[in-house]
This record gives structure tokens, C-alpha cells and sequence, in this order.
């Protein structure tokens, strides 16, 4: 897969972190995915459409999400528990993510448009996000650490 | 509300489509109701997200031995994991093949010009699903194998045009 249609959404990620406050991100490595395991229990995925076709997914764990949450709203809001406000930020968070990579992809010529997020919660939860591989990168941040696979068809 | 003439299509879809791959019949309990809750997962369950002149998604849901009973139907192989990759990819692409006549329908009657990402698929522990902001529909359904919902979600509740 081109990194040309990766380098987008680890982008738009770290911008919308540092719009929140969130400076000191570390982009990890590449990682080619068969499937995709998440121990993490929270997972916003996004659908794309348009020249290139996929998905992008974002897992956190609760922890990491509380804290994002508290970030978004400048500390204003503690997070006791993750009920369907704290869903909502964090599909907002991936909207706002995927919205941003499609405005820079746009400026390479590839234009795309996005689904809103669905938000799964749970424990070890095992997903295929794609027939073919997927693209996992790690993203550490001072929050904790979110896990960004990307799957996009039909692109060498 | 949803209109009703936005979501037949997907149970519609779904009936043949399961019958012709599966040869499972499936009964819906009833008629589409709102979904004002979160959902918490029967055990199985596959997303297909669409976007066009309007946006919205299709969720199937369903009990680990309907699952597990679709893929053996389809693919002629005993199956005992939901987390057999032949299990989720195949509930992944019935979910592709519902959702690809679902729209078809939609766009040759409403013009929508909607296109489908691709399908996820998932398994784990009773995992909770939401899609913040959008109102939803689901269907209850049953099978000899266990029970199916079917979830239907638009952006803005769109009405029909």
C-alpha cells in the first residue's frame, strides 16, 4: 500500500492532538496487518469512499480516551465514566482526524468522503477491517497510545 | 424517523440474499423501531458504511450460532470459531452483498448515488456499538439458527425524497 495515502491520516492525527494541547506525539513504525486484534477497548472506525476506498480505524483504551476527553475540553470535563457523552468526543475526535486527512489528500489530487464514525466498546474484540492487508501504526502520545489501521482497497 | 421506504429495501435484501447464499429463512419480529440506546452485540456483527447524497450505515447483528451456521451454509466447511477467518469474512460479505442490493434499489428509485466502503467485521465480548448523533432503526429477526438484528442508520434521520 502507498504510504502517499497513509501519511495523511497520521498527519491530520497529530495536528488534531496538538489543536488539543497534545504536543509531544510519536508516529511508530509501519506495520503490515492480516488482521487486526485490538486489545484496546475503544475503537472509532470510519469509512472512506471516493477515489481511494477503505476504512480507518482508531483504537484506544478507556484510559487514553478519558484523558483525550479531558484534553478536548481544556481540562474542563473528567471523565468518570465512558458513557455515551464520552462515545460522542471520541467519534468526534475521528471525524474531526479523517475530515482533516481528507483535505490533505485533496491537495494531492485524491478526493474522498467520509462516513461518521461508529464507536465500538468492549474487550478483546477481533475485527477484519479488510479482505486484503491492513496498515497499523502506533501513535504514542503523553494521553497513552492509539493504534491507527488503515485499510484502503484496491491501491498497490 | 427514518422513512419506511429507506429501510425496506436492506430487510428485503436481506431476506433473499440470506435465503439464495445461505439457505437460511429468516422472520422479522415485527417492523423497524428507534434506536435510542447503544447496542449491545448479540455476538457477531458486521458494518457497512454508504455515502452519497446521504450518508448512513448498515449493521447486522447476530448470535454466534447463526454466524457460524451461515458460513458453513456458504462454504460447504464445519466452522466452531467465531474467530475462524472464513466465519467473519463470509459474514462480511453477505453484509456486502445486502447492503450492494440494498443501494441499488435506493439509487435507481431516490437517485441518491450512494457507494458502499467496505465492510467490517467483528467478534468479542458483548462489545457495545454506537454512531453518535444519527438516528437509527433496527429490526429484530429470527432464524432456526438464532436471532439476526438489523440496523439501520442515517445521517440526520433522512427523510425519503
Amino acid at each position: 500500500m502507498n504510504v502517499t495515502y497513509i501519511n495523511p491520516f497520521l498527519e491530520a492525527l497529530t495536528k488534531v492532538l496538538q489543536q488539543f494541547g497534545i504536543i509531544d506525539v510519536d508516529i511508530g513504525n509501519l506495520e503490515k496487518k492480516e488482521r487486526m486484534q485490538v486489545t484496546l477497548d475503544v475503537t472509532a472506525v470510519v469509512g472512506l469512499v471516493g477515489d481511494i476506498k477503505g476504512n480507518v480505524a482508531y483504537s484506544l483504551s478507556q484510559d487514553t480516551a478519558r484523558k483525550l476527553i479531558s484534553a478536548m475540553t481544556s481540562g474542563m470535563t473528567t471523565v468518570d465514566e465512558f458513557d455515551a457523552m464520552a462515545r460522542s468526543a471520541i467519534g468526534e475526535l475521528s471525524n474531526m482526524t479523517t475530515g482533516m486527512a481528507s483535505i490533505l489528500l485533496s491537495k494531492i489530487g485524491v478526493n474522498i468522503d467520509i462516513s461518521p464514525p461508529s464507536i465500538i466498546v468492549g474487550e478483546d474484540i477481533y475485527f477484519i477491517i479488510s479482505s486484503v492487508q491492513s496498515i497499523a501504526v502506533d501513535i504514542n502520545t503523553p494521553a497513552g497510545r492509539i493504534e491507527v489501521n488503515i485499510e484502503i482497497e484496491g491501491v498497490a | 424517523m427514518i422513512s419506511q421506504q429507506l429501510t425496506q429495501p436492506y430487510i428485503a435484501s436481506a431476506q433473499v440474499v440470506l435465503r439464495d447464499m445461505a439457505e437460511i429463512e429468516i422472520e422479522p419480529g415485527g417492523y423497524f423501531y428507534p434506536n435510542h440506546t447503544d447496542i449491545v452485540s448479540y455476538g457477531v456483527a458486521s458494518i457497512i458504511t454508504f455515502m452519497g447524497k446521504i450518508k448512513g450505515r448498515l449493521l447486522l447483528d447476530m448470535d454466534p450460532e447463526l454466524a457460524i451456521q451461515i458460513a458453513r451454509n456458504i462454504n460447504d466447511e464445519e466452522f466452531t470459531n467465531t474467530r475462524e477467518f472464513m466465519v467473519l469474512t463470509t459474514i462480511s460479505e453477505v453484509n456486502n452483498v445486502i447492503a450492494g442490493k440494498a443501494i441499488t434499489n435506493l439509487n435507481n428509485t431516490f437517485s441518491l448515488g450512494l457507494r458502499l466502503a467496505p465492510p467490517i467485521v467483528f467478534t468479542g465480548k458483548k462489545p457495545i456499538i454506537c454512531i453518535p448523533k444519527i438516528s437509527s432503526e433496527s429490526l429484530d429477526c429470527y432464524t432456526k439458527n438464532g436471532r439476526l438484528r438489523i440496523n439501520v442508520a442515517f445521517e440526520g434521520g433522512a427523510a425519503a425524497q
